[in-house]
């Protein structure tokens, strides 16, 4: 009997072992679930790539083939569209399934759900700010167009054919990490995946900072320091082009309303660590015959977003009677959104024109309405709810205005009533944009892009093209807001004052800045300004002043250039800042110290040839001196309210041809600093910045082997100083890729920077009338961490190096190419 | 008899863990456990070997066939977050001690729970030659 007591106790302490295994503490996974054989991360390795094997999938009419290629991209053969799209979900699904689902997470602010309470800020700006509703709006229109709706849907279908037929054990290894399972795609997060791209792409307002700027240095100071066009200017639509058209709204743009907020207080923008990166951004150019040594067009395209594992980037290619494309998508987004077909091919940059107002909130003495003209309207609350894992719900009524959500309010950052701010973001105005991408996949001539390109509202974007028959143009497009003043825009304004039907009211499609075969016969686009003065709408944004410049002299100067020379340029690491501004702070430089970090320092920038090479040191110095320079500055820029770094080209070009200018001045001395002073100031700091970082740590003494890595990775070395990482979607060390061995940076063609670059180079060649594409991302097609083809391309990728894509003209040759291998 | 039942112990789990949750294991080996009851020790590595080498086995093949890609991986993430170097045969090491733990426990919880001494009776009576097997 004693035994029995002890062999129910046993099995007692058995099941206690096996809860507390089956149970995930903190981020630590459920241990007995993780390691075991049967259901944990050994049997995610179940299902990696598909490679040289063709497939067939059951669809709704039909059957699918997917031919997979050597390196892993599916190419899908279906007889209808409908088929196509449920394919097209599927496949996707079987590489990217987790990458799909978390993006959706963290587009509907359900992050908290997964990581718990720590994500909680970052979920409520998502809610906020509108993604979801922005969302819902563009379902509504995507449903009343029976195209978009049937792409959506077979997508739909087959994104969740794909995980019901998935086994619970075999699920990506993420999701047994953190602690979930897949829940089934729904058309929503089809459109929420279009707003996650506009969040990312255009959530950069400034209207706190510049409002603030303008109140504490004056208009004079405030157009110097963000002047609307560049010095330089180089715009996407060559200057000096006519606009043969009259503009919407009879206004004259000369009329300045700089000062248009007379309310003198200073704003804060609490979570502007939640906007989106300011510097992604990208470029694209294309050449027609004159200047190739075939005679045809060569396109080349390469976005600059963040660095991602999985990669942001899918290649596919979809085929079936009245389409046949090749190209990139995003996981989770029907069609291909950057690529060819037999007779185009397309990229696009991101337009950065400014699509967000904030507006301040007058409340009634409730704080129940808000003002709106001369009365007084009451809000509508939105109440979400966050799920928090190993937390209560936290619950919150957000109010909505007629043109947006009061993001900032007393329960999310600002006390203060009289600066809650309700924003205006374009995205949330219902748009289809599917349909600019379908009917871009299928577009046979240049109207048809035109066409095609009508349908496209947000996040706007500069659309070059080239065809077979050698035509090039480019054209910004996006619903963009129909500003009629300087300063329109720019600067927080009552909510009060709004009219709402102007707000709305939108530049037509065909009055967006567009050319067609330019004399100079290139088109090229790299987010700089996209026209100058004398197109008749105000055109804010934060432009970019460097990289277009670059290639639009290399693209002047070029002829009988074939897609190599089209790789150099992609692959270009020529600083323009550095040569247009180092001369002259050297020349600034006096009294320099005698130790050697000093003379290296010095020596190594003066007989640099402004390329940022992965293995220069020159770089290493020129842009933390870069950093240094701002950083004193800009001293007047404190704490206490919310201030935007002006961009470096203008900080640059103050430096060389305005070297008296006020903020120049050191807020805190008695005597009057310049440029030169700044310059000898920041270099002391850049000396002694490097000179702690070099200097020998006692940990290196511990063994041999640690030295020897150590005076490897020599951190004066610019591909170990800027570092490129390429990181896991949930910041998994372990499962990204630091250290990448590649040069270039921000303002720099080759704009790969730490944390974000070019996140796909193509290059589209119609050499024999048919095009031929050459193609690379830093990732694999596969996003499973236990697929070979995880990070296969990346060293190719920071090489400089390109695969040559395969565009089958039917199933038969597909089959026929993968047998040949 | 010993060698029988780590194979059953074995197969079970494999059978039980297709369609329960990982835990299937130590339902295996305690279900064995209560057939097979004879002395504590011997359940206890019955189900020691029974549940560590299907586990071992089944984590070579997976790994193995992935060529160790994932689970390298997860052997730097599990560095990371304790702080020293562990490798893949350290994995493979702990999750078969892991399996191989709770399929002993299990086993021999089984085996006690249901000894009610008569196994022990029959064979004391099978030494002594006084047993008969009942056949009909």
């Amino acid at each position: 009997m004693a035994k029995k007591l002890i062999g129910i106790l046993v099995a007692i302490i058995v099941i206690v072992l096996i809860y507390f295994l089956n149970k995930p503490l903190g981020t630590t996974p459920a241990l007995g679930m993780f390691l075991s054989p049967t259901h944990g991360f050994w049997k995610s390795t179940s299902n990696t790539e598909t490679r040289n094997q063709s497939i067939e999938i059951k669809c709704v009419k039909g059957n699918a083939t997917v031919v997979y290629d050597e390196i892993g991209v599916p190419h899908i053969f279906a007889d209808n569209e409908e088929d196509l799209m449920y394919a097209q979900g599927y496949v996707e699904a079987k590489d990217r399934l987790w990458q799909m689902e978390f993006q959706m997470y963290a587009a509907a602010g359900r992050l908290t759900e997964l990581v718990g309470e720590k994500a909680l800020p970052l979920d409520r700006f998502s809610r906020r700010i509108g993604l979801v509703r922005a969302a819902k709006n563009s379902l509504e229109e995507v449903n009343r167009n029976p195209i978009s709706k049937m792409i959506i849907e077979s997508f739909t279908a087959g994104v969740n054919a794909y995980i019901h037929q998935l086994k619970k054990s075999e699920i990506p290894v993420e999701y047994k990490l953190i602690g979930y399972t897949p829940e089934d795609w729904t058309p929503l997060k089809c459109a929420l995946l279009m707003k996650y791209m506009a969040k990312d792409l255009t959530y950069y307002d400034t209207d706190v900072e510049n409002t603030n700027a303008l109140h504490k240095f004056g208009e004079e100071a405030y157009k110097k320091m963000y002047p609307d066009f560049p010095f330089g200017l180089d715009p996407i639509i060559p200057k000096e082009t006519k606009w043969n058209f009259k503009s919407v709204d009879s206004f004259s743009l000369k009329t300045s309303t700089a000062n248009k907020n007379n309310q003198a207080v200073l704003y804060k923008n609490p979570y502007k660590q939640f906007y989106s990166n300011p510097n992604y951004g990208s470029n694209n150019w294309c050449i027609n015959g004159s200047k190739t040594a075939s005679g045809k067009p060569i396109l080349c395209g390469d976005p600059h977003l963040g660095l991602n594992l999985p990669s942001i980037w899918y290649e596919v290619q979809l085929s079936c009677p009245g389409l046949n494309v090749y190209g990139v998508t995003i996981p989770g987004a029907p069609g291909v959104i950057i690529g060819h077909n037999d007779s185009i091919a397309w990229s696009v940059t991101n337009s950065e024109r400014d699509v967000i107002n904030n507006y301040s909130v007058e409340y009634d003495a409730k704080k129940t309405s808000y003002k709106l003209g001369n009365e007084f309207v009451p809000f509508e609350y939105d109440e979400e709810i966050y799920k928090i894992k190993d937390g209560k719900d936290f619950k919150e009524k957000i109010k909505i205005t007629k043109i947006g959500a009061v993001v900032y309010d007393e329960n999310f950052g600002e006390q203060d009533d009289k600066k809650h701010l309700a924003t205006y973001w374009r995205a949330e105005e219902p748009s289809n944009d599917l349909m600019a991408f379908y009917y871009l996949n299928k577009a046979k001539n240049h109207q048809d892009y035109l066409n095609a390109l009508n349908y496209y509202a947000c996040p706007g974007q500069n659309f070059i093209y080239a065809d077979a028959s050698n035509n090039i143009a480019i054209r910004q497009q996006g619903n963009f807001m129909l500003r009629t003043n300087y300063g329109d825009g720019s600067f927080i304004t009552p909510l009060a004052n709004v009219d709402i039907l102007k707000l709305k009211a939108r530049i037509p499609n065909e009055q967006n800045p567009y050319i067609l075969n330019p004399t100079r016969n290139f088109c090229a686009s790299a987010n700089q300004n996209p026209v100058d003065e004398n197109y008749p709408y105000y055109t804010n944004g934060h432009y970019e002043n460097y990289r277009n410049r670059v290639i639009n002299d290399v693209l002047t100067n070029a002829s009988n250039y074939t897609w190599k020379d089209m790789a150099k340029l992609h692959n270009n690491n020529l600083s323009l800042m550095a040569k247009e501004s180092l001369p002259t702070i050297l020349s600034y430089l006096n009294n320099t110290g005698d130790d050697a970090m000093s003379k290296k320092i010095i020596s190594t920038l003066k007989s640099w040839n402004y390329y940022a090479d992965a293995n220069s040191e020159a770089p290493t110095f020129f842009y933390k001196l870069g950093e240094e320079i701002q950083k004193v500055t800009y001293d007047e820029m404190d704490n206490k309210a919310s201030y935007r770094i002006p961009e470096s080209y203008n900080t640059a070009n103050l430096l060389v041809n305005d070297p008296k200018f006020i903020l120049f001045d050191i807020h805190n001395t008695d005597t009057v600093e310049t440029a030169k002073e700044v310059v000898n100031i920041a270099f002391k700091n850049t000396v002694a910045f490097f000179t702690e970082l070099t200097k020998p740590s006692t940990r290196m003494k511990q063994s041999a082997n640690e030295a020897e890595t150590a005076a490897k990775k020599d951190a004066l070395v610019w591909q170990h100083y800027k570092n490129t990482t390429i990181t896991h979607l949930a910041r998994l060390k372990a499962f990204s890729v630091s250290d990448v061995n590649i040069g270039g940076y921000h303002n720099i063609v080759n704009a790969c920077s730490d944390l974000w670059g070019p996140s796909w180079r193509m290059i589209v060649d119609f050499t024999d009338g048919k095009p031929q594409c050459y193609g690379v991302y830093p990732g694999g097609q596969s996003g499973n961490p236990a697929s070979l083809g995880f990070t296969e391309f990346i060293e190719k990728w920071a090489k400089g190096e390109y695969f040559k894509l395969h565009f089958y003209a039917n199933k038969a040759e597909a089959q026929k190419g993968i047998s040949k291998k | 008899m010993f060698l029988v039942k780590v194979i059953i112990i074995a197969v079970l789990s494999f059978i039980l863990t297709l369609f329960l949750p990982w835990y299937g294991v130590a339902i295996a080996a305690f279900i064995t456990g209560l057939v097979f009851s004879n002395k504590p020790g011997n359940n206890f590595l019955a189900g020691f070997f029974g549940v560590g080498l299907f586990w071992l086995a089944y984590a070579l093949f997976l790994d193995i066939r992935n060529q160790h890609i994932l689970s390298s991986k997860i052997a730097t993430l599990f560095s990371e977050n304790i702080g020293t170097e562990i490798t893949t045969g350290v994995l493979i090491m702990v999750t078969t001690f892991l399996g191989a733990l709770l399929g002993a426990l299990s086993c021999m919880a089984g085996a006690m729970i249901m000894d009610d001494g008569s196994r022990m009776r029959r064979r004391r009576a099978i030494k002594r030659g006084n047993y008969k097997l009942k056949l009909n």
